[in-house]
């Protein structure tokens, strides 16, 4: 340590908490969003169905599954901080092309499937609403293309963030739908796994759905790009954890409420459905209040989400990569946002269960997400990446942990699929 | 009767002087170019013709003032280790390398004082671009035979070079998709200052990791960029580099681009900045605020 950084470190050390805990606050955000970002379209309606299929079963598997959350979240963080480049380009960095390229399929492949749940996600809202996906949905997709590509979509995004506010009537609903608390409790400090199928994949996708790849890459350029140096990474480390727990506390609650209101009643056919579980909260107005919610989601994810994998994997090849550019100047860029929206919203029109549509694209997340972290956690290692903030003993075994129990749930899942149907 | 056409067209079989001249031409650049990404990896044979290794890197000369660092040598992957081979003991084509005798494989550092491994230091890294104001990243390297023998040429930054390294190495050397002409780079290389650490494959030997790269040319470029355009690039650069590009780039012009970025993204490079840059650049952004 150098004498400035020491004079820098005993300067910290004497601060009053209260400019201690203002300088905490001006850090938060980009973890805070880049957790919450979890909360979409795809979270909402696999939670519920978690909820509504298995009860409070899964309850002990989203305490483990934050854990595992912070760890990797700190992770990114840590990692946009101390280097100032996203993930794309440390990987292109650091691995070998075929590495980097895999990893960029990986991407890729993960961020499509959630772009066809946030689609999915539109279609399902507007249908409580009364407006068919075949309508809603290719007017959302060209709609949501225009507003990015013309560089007006950061606007449209706080209308999208507000409308997400209506979830937090989830938490109320848990409290006033009378859940059985003693149930709540021993689920949640117990495990009660059941030795199915059904409830292996639905924890895959539970995965999936709160540790999305797409959220790691987002944390990362977040920070890059919010500009947080490392003598501030206390504070951004606290934002990190605690977006973590916070999306997960919500998460906890959607499934508690959905237990609550229509628990056991099997695998979940409809949004309206889901909706059921805020009736106690809102009464009579919770599939409308729903549906704006799930709307609001889809939509705030329904760009940032395939703007984000074009980010990476142009950062990744070094091509060009930026709205403010002409889609003569940053082809690729602007060709894999293009795919990502037109195949998203195609895949979205196909017939079939919205809802088990988005479920299954949690699971194909779920799968993709342990080969990713593989990448994170290697990084997050190196000495040569991190310095001596790299990760130490004890968070290299937690994290190694956690990688691998994600990695064999997915591996399980991954095999039953192929083989388990012969 | 229809009037035959004078321009006659050369029998199947036949090749026209013209094209003949332009393979032949062909011929002699391939000869003389090398692709760094074509040729990792491939064969070290000895003087019998026995393989004893793989090309694990090529090794230029590093000094500021020289527009095309020259080869000194390559790195030969042997077993798990790397051995150093100097460039006179050693023929380079496009297809591998081959050892001019016995007994030249040099156990010692692998990268020496002065010394910048491509393939660890400028393949895959971030450069900046002066002329074309960009920051890009490597997707191969190009060395060229010229009058003083091998020397760094350019890079090439096309994703189609990216591609090809994906596939099955090709026979001939590949030309590049998108060149840029070495001089007009500035990438950063290891501090030579920095101590070794053992078992880090190729580069270690040469620095510590993190912190521990410099901008490797003169600044004088980077003192004609505009306030936009050093914006532009320090906001696509990493850590530490952002801060190196500021602190060379005119002060008029670093001022003004730091007054671009937003105040997280201007802290974060003013701490990196040295104390006396800091001070200095600081005292002319409080001044200009005054004003």
């Amino acid at each position: 340590m150098t004498k400035s950084q020491a004079a820098q470190a005993t300067s910290r050390s004497r601060r009053p908490w209260v400019v201690r805990l203002l300088a905490v606050l001006a850090i938060l955000g980009p973890g805070l969003i880049a957790a919450n970002a979890g909360n979409d379209a795809g979270g909402i309606l696999t939670y519920a169905s978690a909820g509504a299929q298995f009860g409070y079963q899964t309850l002990f598997l989203m305490v483990l599954v934050t854990v595992a959350l912070v760890v990797v979240q700190e992770m990114c963080s840590r990692l946009g901080v101390y280097t100032g480049e996203g993930l794309g380009g440390l990987i292109r960095e650091q691995f070998s092309a075929r590495s980097t390229f895999g990893a960029m399929m990986l991407l890729l492949i993960a961020n499509a499937g959630l772009t066809v749940s946030e689609f999915a996600g539109v279609g399902a809202a507007m249908e409580i609403l009364g407006v068919s996906p075949r309508i809603s949905v290719p007017i959302t997709a060209v709609c949501v293309w225009a507003l990015t590509v013309l560089g007006s979509y950061s606007r449209a995004e706080r209308l999208f963030l507000v409308l997400t506010l209506a979830f937090l009537a989830y938490p109320i609903a848990a409290f006033l739908g009378h859940p059985n608390h003693k149930e709540v409790l021993s689920n949640l400090v117990w495990p009660h796994f059941s030795a199915t199928r059904a409830f292996l994949v639905l924890a895959v996708a539970l995965i999936g759905t709160t540790i999305t790849p797409y959220m790691q890459f987002y944390a990362a350029s977040a920070v890059v790009d919010k500009g947080i140096k490392p003598a501030d990474y206390r504070g951004e480390r606290i934002d990190a954890i605690a977006g973590a727990i916070w999306c997960d506390i919500i998460s906890i609650f959607i499934i508690i409420a959905t237990a609550a209101a229509i628990g056991g009643s099997g695998p979940l056919e409809s949004a309206q459905q889901a909706a059921e579980a805020l009736k106690p909260a809102v009464g009579p107005y919770a599939p409308q209040l729903f549906a704006f919610g799930l709307l609001g989601a889809s939509l705030l994810a329904a760009s940032v989400v395939p703007l984000s994998t074009s980010y990476a994997i142009a950062d990744a090849t070094g091509t060009p990569r930026s709205v403010s550019k002409s889609l003569r100047e940053a082809p690729l860029f602007y060709g894999i946002f293009t795919l990502q929206i037109v195949a998203g919203a195609a895949f979205a029109l196909a017939p079939g269960n919205l809802v088990s549509l988005v479920v299954n694209a949690q699971v194909l997340n779920g799968i993709i997400t342990p080969m990713l972290l593989t990448y994170v956690l290697i990084l997050a290692n190196r000495s040569n990446v991190l310095g001596e903030a790299k990760n130490g003993p004890i968070f290299k075994a937690v994290a190694t942990v956690c990688v691998a129990v994600v990695g064999i749930l997915s591996f399980v899942v991954l095999v039953e699929t192929v083989f388990g149907q012969r | 009767m229809a009037t035959p056409d004078k321009r006659k067209a050369p029998r199947r079989g036949v090749v026209s002087a013209a094209l003949q001249d332009r393979i032949a031409t062909r011929r002699t650049i391939a000869d003389q170019t090398i692709s760094l990404a074509h040729l990792l990896g491939r064969r070290v044979l000895d003087a019998a013709g026995t393989r004893v290794g793989k090309v694990g890197d090529i090794v230029v000369r590093w000094d500021a003032n020289i527009r095309y660092p020259p080869v000194v040598g390559i790195l030969v992957g042997v077993g798990s280790g790397f051995a150093f081979v100097d460039l006179q003991d050693v023929t380079l084509t496009q297809t591998g390398a081959r050892l001019r005798s016995e007994q030249q494989t040099v156990s010692r550092p692998v990268r020496g004082e002065n010394e910048v491994a491509l393939a660890h230091d400028v393949l895959d890294r971030q450069l900046v671009d002066v002329a074309g104001v960009q920051v890009v990243r490597a997707a191969d390297v190009y060395l060229l035979n010229g009058p003083r023998g091998w020397e760094l040429a350019g890079i090439d930054v096309g994703v189609r070079s990216f591609g090809r390294r994906l596939l099955q190495k090709r026979r001939t050397c590949p030309p590049p998709a998108r060149a840029i002409d070495w001089a007009d780079l500035h990438t950063f290389v290891p501090r030579f200052t920095d101590t070794a650490i053992p078992g880090h494959g190729p580069a270690a030997a040469a620095g510590i990791i993190g912190g521990g790269m410099q901008l490797g040319r003169p600044a004088s470029a980077l003192k004609k960029l505009r306030a936009r355009d050093v914006a532009a690039i320090i906001t696509e650069l990493g850590r530490g580099q952002q801060a190196q590009v500021t602190a060379l780039t005119s002060p008029p012009a670093a001022v003004e681009a730091l007054r671009q970025l937003t105040p997280p993204q201007r802290a974060a490079v003013l701490t990196e900045l040295s104390e006396s840059d800091r001070t200095r650049l600081q005292k002319m952004l409080d001044g200009g605020e005054d004003s």
